[in-house]
């Protein structure tokens, strides 16, 4: 009888690993490695949609005398902090919030972009962007001169670095909230503005004012938008538990 | 004068860098230890950084109201003299140097207090900041120098000195009249007008003037000012920092 073979104690323990393998593989809850990398934007549920508009005179951009360097930052810096969509009203660089409702814990990002800042053409780049807190900050030097990236929070340097010209980038987490100020003191009209938050529900009005922010649980919530110039406008808005909810914020 | 400066500063190097802060009777940070700090506190640190650590203490409002540098806020405001990164709270030992060695021109040493009682002060002013709850900053590298200067690598230490921009505040000599400084541009957080430090001038290195207190300060910055921090920039590149350390030393000797 030669069609079986006998199982040596070795091969059985073998065996039973592997089989045992399976089983805890099986029951462990693999989802949070294996799901795609998700923003909040990708998430389900409801989605805050709107524009956030502005009627108001809109200044020409300031010229300011550039004091250094001029071979790459030019004579003159032009300053449009306040850019508004002509059609719409759309007010562009507006950050977007929506606050958490009481008691509700944030939900953790699994994968958010770097938020980045790039010195290029003596401005920071981009103006304004939202970002939140734990993310990777990358910070970039584009041009042939010396830079200094400060970022200060309410009068507290978050964090000062030296940006020689042909320099490696520098990476670093944001470890504060708010809003923070980025500013050169090499070029002193260098200046940005990145908004940190610690929660993902947020978004940077587009060239024409829109915003989309979703993965927010349904209940009463307050909006809040905040603009370099503006300031900061609030609204309550009740979100569904399914479904897109418009909401249009006007700074007067 | 180039020997001259090459010795002395040997010299300086070898008296300083033995300057360590022994921590014996580090007491543990607890109610007690807070309660005597702040008795402390009351007597010697008041009157410039204020009650609540503000820095708004009445001497420091009426020194520093419209310019810098003020008293530092310990609730929220940043620590200039750190041996962690930029953006980073200190860790104690930094505490401890800055009550130890006061801050020349500006606060004066408290190594009349025993260490104890420094200790207990320092534990006393963390109580401000809730940050120092967290998990301790980490601390930077900060080797000893190589070894003693040369001429050569003074003369590279000025390359680096033009390199990475020194000059645009400190100035092309170190005198602390960069054109930067002399456009009033330069402000701290509060947006006070200060001046960058007289490189030729030790006692306008108010981290100290130690070739490794030099050193720290090019590598972490000092944070509520627009001094950069340099590690990520020239980190790793240990010959380069110290030829600068060496150089801005050669500097103050060759005035004196």
């Amino acid at each position: 009888m030669t069609g079986y073979h006998r199982i040596s104690a070795q091969a059985l323990g073998r065996i039973l690993v592997v089989v045992m393998f399976f089983v805890v593989a099986g029951l462990a809850d693999w989802s949070p490695l294996l799901a795609a990398p998700q923003s909040s934007s990708e998430s389900t549920g409801p989605v805050i949609v709107g524009r956030i508009l502005y009627r108001g005179p809109v200044p020409a951009p300031t010229q300011l005398a550039v004091n250094r360097d001029t071979d790459v930052c030019g004579v003159t810096i032009s300053t449009a902090s306040l850019s508004v969509d002509a059609g719409t009203h759309g007010l562009r660089n507006a950050v977007v919030h929506v606050d958490l409702a009481a008691g509700e814990v944030s939900a953790r990002i699994v994968f958010q972009s770097p938020a980045v800042v790039r010195n290029k053409d003596c401005r920071f780049q981009p103006h304004v962007a939202a970002a939140q807190m734990g993310d990777e900050v990358q910070i970039f030097n584009d041009d042939p001169v010396m830079h200094n990236t400060n970022i200060i929070v309410e009068n507290s340097t978050a964090l000062n670095v030296a940006m020689v010209a042909g320099g490696n980038p520098i990476k670093k987490r944001l470890k504060k909230l708010g809003l923070h100020l980025v500013k050169c003191n090499v070029h002193k009209f260098m200046q940005a503005y990145r908004v940190v938050f610690d929660d993902p529900y947020f978004d940077q009005t587009t060239e024409t004012g829109q915003f989309s922010i979703s993965g927010v649980s349904p209940g009463t919530h307050r909006i809040s938008v905040w603009h370099e110039i503006l300031g900061v406008v609030e609204k309550e808005v009740q979100v569904p538990a399914r479904g897109t909810v418009v909401v249009d914020l006007e700074y007067k | 004068m180039r020997i001259h400066a090459l010795v002395a500063i040997g010299a300086s190097l070898l008296m300083l860098s033995g300057a360590s802060f022994v921590h014996a009777v580090k007491p543990e940070d607890n109610q007690a230890t807070r309660e005597k700090g702040k008795q402390i506190y009351e007597h010697a640190c008041l009157l410039c950084h204020g009650v609540d650590g503000r820095g708004d203490g009445p001497a420091g409002w009426f020194l520093s109201r419209y310019e810098g540098p003020r008293p530092r806020d310990f609730r929220g405001g940043s620590y200039k003299f750190r041996s962690t990164p930029s953006g980073e709270l200190p860790i104690d030992q930094d505490l401890f140097r800055t009550v130890t060695q006061g801050i020349s021109g500006h606060m004066p040493p408290y190594s009349g207090l025993s260490e104890e009682e420094r200790w207990q002060v320092i534990a006393y002013i963390k109580s401000f900041n809730q940050g120092f709850k967290g998990p301790v900053s980490i601390a930077l590298l900060l080797p000893n120098p190589p070894g003693p200067p040369s001429a050569a690598g003074i003369d590279n230490g000025r390359t680096v000195y033009i390199k990475y921009g020194c000059q645009n505040c400190h100035g092309d000599n170190g005198y602390g009249d960069g054109k930067e400084a002399l456009d009033g541009n330069l402000k701290d957080t509060y947006g006070h007008t200060i001046s960058p430090g007289d490189l030729t001038e030790r006692a306008s290195f108010k981290g100290g003037s130690s070739a490794q207190a030099i050193y720290r300060g090019i590598m972490t910055g000092l944070d509520g000012t627009p001094m950069p921090s340099y590690a990520d920039t020239i980190g790793g590149n240990d010959k380069d920092v110290w030829d600068l350390v060496y150089y801005i030393l050669s500097l103050s000797q060759e005035r004196q």
